[in-house]
């Protein structure tokens, strides 16, 4: 024990006095505090988004001969200019073409337009905006037509359904969690992939300098393994914290500017126990990870290896990254395969967390795949540790799967 | 005896690498562990030191068998087996603590031997700032921070000027005469000689040749005789032809002669001969094989 804290303090602050891991700490909670104070720059520095001078302009073509097309664009394009031109749909391709307007629409009739632009942009609501518009004329002048008053048809054309929605008690609302969710499988996924590749470049590091033989002299491999796992692992943790901690801040200073975001608020305002499972998965998944990726260190002898000795694991993990995020994207994230996934050790800190906060989980479930994912994470330490011991040995090639599990078996 | 390896046996995969290998070491002198590149030195070292098991024999301490934990290690190893991007103090003072120190006594230990090497100012820099020598030295303070009982000296001169040699030299002797332990890896055959009163050669991971250095010499052939003087070549030329009873041949080279005689016995009648001839001598001795010599005749025909 004595031996795997000296391990650990020294591991741990070889992390927290490199300045890669200072520079990259600084960043990132720089990167926060600035992207969450955007809305506060923007008002402060930005002209606004509706300045005239920015307004696009839009040239609109009435061929429906009832005179109610130009007004009801203008008013559906608050923040666009409305032309009234008469040109033709060459003329205007032109006009378009060389920028004098923004987008065009040729209403040939009641229910057809043309829609002319350069680019049709991938969040392009213009078409939309002018659709829903126009559909109102049409409707309006039909409702006219069998008799019906303009003011009544405007109050039945606007009238907008009511409702309330009741969630059960242990219901999700997905929606909602969705942002959150994300938010902490990305920094678990980022966490583990950069940690990991720490871990075992320290390991692979101590392999190729020999510096390994003088401490399995000194130590006992486990004291070695879990001391340097838990000093990677603390020293992420405190990188982490910081950076979400700070995000906290800057969001708060920034709050004002959020109440009508429900994506940013509803990531800050994730509950206390989602984020207490957050952490657990969080820790879990990082050690498991680690330790495999210590372990894989361990058994290279030179630097130029390790990127290959670790693909596996990276792929394997990416992987269930992948599953996990599309089936957080469809919405069905309680379906066969994440209900696998969410017991089996390597994917369960992701699955079973997402499948937490968005899907409908039991408690025994979370226990069961809490407890198999604990086991597995002590017994994959020790592994890791003895995996480790034998690294020592190996120089030369890295050895093959079925060699590790022999020689694994030989030294008992 | 003090330390003994018996029948050492490791095989790595298919390769038999050490064939039953058996080792003595006293404690106050020396042991020179030498042998060709791959013969099986480094995986001996590493077996003693407790790196891995061996796979049969066993390892034996005042007769007892040897326990790892309770044996405290000096190992200088051939590569050298630090972090070369860490500050010395730091890492010093961390293998000390692993091996046992207090965090104060860690820091007080890489101190107090980087000053008896002349390095003090170095402690706060980073290893691979350093020369290659200094780099040797840090990590000679390494092997020895925790004032070893046991310490394994695996090429310790390798990238050392005269003046560090020295350095080293004057320390290897101090452990030796201290009564500790000490085992002495080399290609460099002056360096085992001036060090070791006891050799073992290993080839192809079996000890060949172990014993006493100076018993070794002598038990070779002491039928050759050399002469230092400035009349070497009329020496060599006289000899032959007026002492045909008690020499075979002679031969000159500068102010050298080498004269070999019918059998050893016949040294005394030579030595009057040649005196009473007047010839100008400076020294007369009995020829001796290098440990050069000795070496290469037991590892020529390995690998």
């Amino acid at each position: 024990m004595k031996k795997m804290r000296t391990i650990f303090g020294f591991e741990f602050r070889n992390y927290a006095k490199s300045k890669s891991f200072l520079i990259l700490t600084v960043l990132l909670v720089a990167a926060a505090g600035v992207a969450l104070s955007i809305p506060r720059l923007q008002e402060a520095f930005g002209p606004g988004g509706g300045s005239p001078a920015e307004r696009q302009t839009v040239a609109v073509v009435d061929k429906t001969g009832t005179g109610a097309v130009v007004p009801a664009l203008t008013a559906a394009f608050v923040d666009k200019k409305v032309a009234a031109v008469d040109l033709g749909i060459d003329a205007l391709k032109a006009e378009v073409g060389n920028g004098k307007y923004d987008a065009a629409f040729v209403v040939d009739s009641g229910l057809h337009y043309t829609y002319v632009v350069k680019n049709l942009g991938m969040y392009d609501t213009t078409p939309a905006q002018a659709e829903e518009a126009l559909l109102a004329v049409y409707r309006s002048q039909a409702l006219q037509k069998l008799g019906v008053s303009p003011a009544e048809s405007q109050k039945i054309l606007s009238a907008r359904m009511q409702s309330d929605v009741v969630k059960t008690a242990d219901g999700k609302d997905q929606m909602k969690n969705f942002f959150f969710t994300y938010v902490m499988i990305f920094v678990l996924y980022m966490a583990i992939l950069i940690y990991g590749q720490l871990v075992a470049t320290s390991v692979a590091t101590e392999k190729s300098t020999r510096a390994m033989e003088l401490l399995i002299t000194a130590a006992r491999p486990t004291d070695l393994m879990f001391g340097k796992v838990l000093g990677a692992g603390t020293a992420g943790l405190v990188q982490l914290a910081a950076i979400l901690g700070s995000g906290y801040v800057f969001y708060h200073l920034n709050e004002s500017y959020y109440r009508s975001n429900e994506i940013v608020q509803s990531i800050f305002g994730m509950p206390a126990s989602i984020l207490l499972y957050a952490l657990l998965f969080f820790l879990l998944g990082f050690f498991i990870y680690a330790f495999l990726y210590g372990a894989l260190g361990s058994l290279i002898s030179r630097m130029e290896e390790l990127n290959q000795a670790v693909m596996p694991v990276t792929f394997l993990f990416i992987i269930a990254f992948m599953i996990v995020m599309f089936s957080m994207g469809s919405g069905q994230v309680d379906n066969l395969l994440m209900v696998a996934l969410s017991y089996i050790p390597l994917t369960s800190p992701m699955a079973m967390f997402v499948r937490i906060a968005m899907g409908n989980v039991a408690g025994w479930e979370v226990a069961l795949s809490v407890l198999i994912l604990v086991a597995s994470t002590v017994g994959i330490g020790f592994l890791a540790a003895a995996i480790y011991r034998m690294g020592v040995l190996l120089y030369g090639k890295p050895p093959k799967p079925g060699e590790i599990v022999a020689m694994l078996r030989n030294s008992k | 005896m003090d330390f003994e390896a018996r029948d050492v046996v490791k095989s790595f995969g298919e390769k038999q690498v050490l064939r039953g290998v058996d080792l003595q070491a006293e404690r106050g002198k020396a042991l020179g562990l030498l042998g060709r590149n791959g013969a099986g030195k480094t995986t001996t070292i590493r077996i003693i030191m407790g790196v891995f098991p061996p796979d049969a024999g066993e390892l034996l301490l005042d007769g007892k068998p040897l326990r790892h934990e309770k044996i405290n290690f000096g190992y200088l190893p051939e590569e050298h087996g630090l972090y070369p991007k860490q500050v010395i103090s730091e890492q010093l003072t961390y293998l000390g603590r692993l091996r046992g120190l207090s965090p104060r006594d860690a820091r007080a230990a890489a101190k107090k031997w980087l000053q008896r090497l002349g390095m003090e100012e170095f402690l706060p820099k980073k290893l691979d700032t350093l020369s290659k020598g200094n780099q040797q030295k840090i990590q000679l303070a390494a092997a020895l921070l925790t004032d070893p009982d046991f310490i394994i000296l695996d090429e310790p001169f390798s990238g050392l000027d005269p003046v560090n040699a020295a350095v080293l030299k004057d320390i290897i002797r101090e452990l030796i005469s201290a009564g500790k332990l000490v085992l002495f890896s080399s290609h460099q055959m002056n360096y085992v000689e001036e060090f070791c009163d006891d050799i073992a050669i290993l080839n192809r991971g079996k000890i060949v040749l172990a014993g006493r250095i100076r018993e070794i010499k002598r038990s070779y052939d002491r039928s050759r005789i050399v002469v230092d003087s400035r009349q070497a070549e009329q020496i060599a030329a006289w000899c032959p032809e007026n002492l045909q009873g008690i020499v075979s041949g002679a031969e000159a080279e500068g102010a050298r002669a080498r004269i070999t005689m019918r059998s050893a016995d016949c040294k005394n009648r030579l030595l009057a001969a040649l005196a009473g001839q007047g010839f100008d001598m400076d020294s007369v001795h009995v020829f001796e094989p290098s440990l050069n010599d000795i070496f290469v005749e037991y590892t020529e025909d390995a690998i």
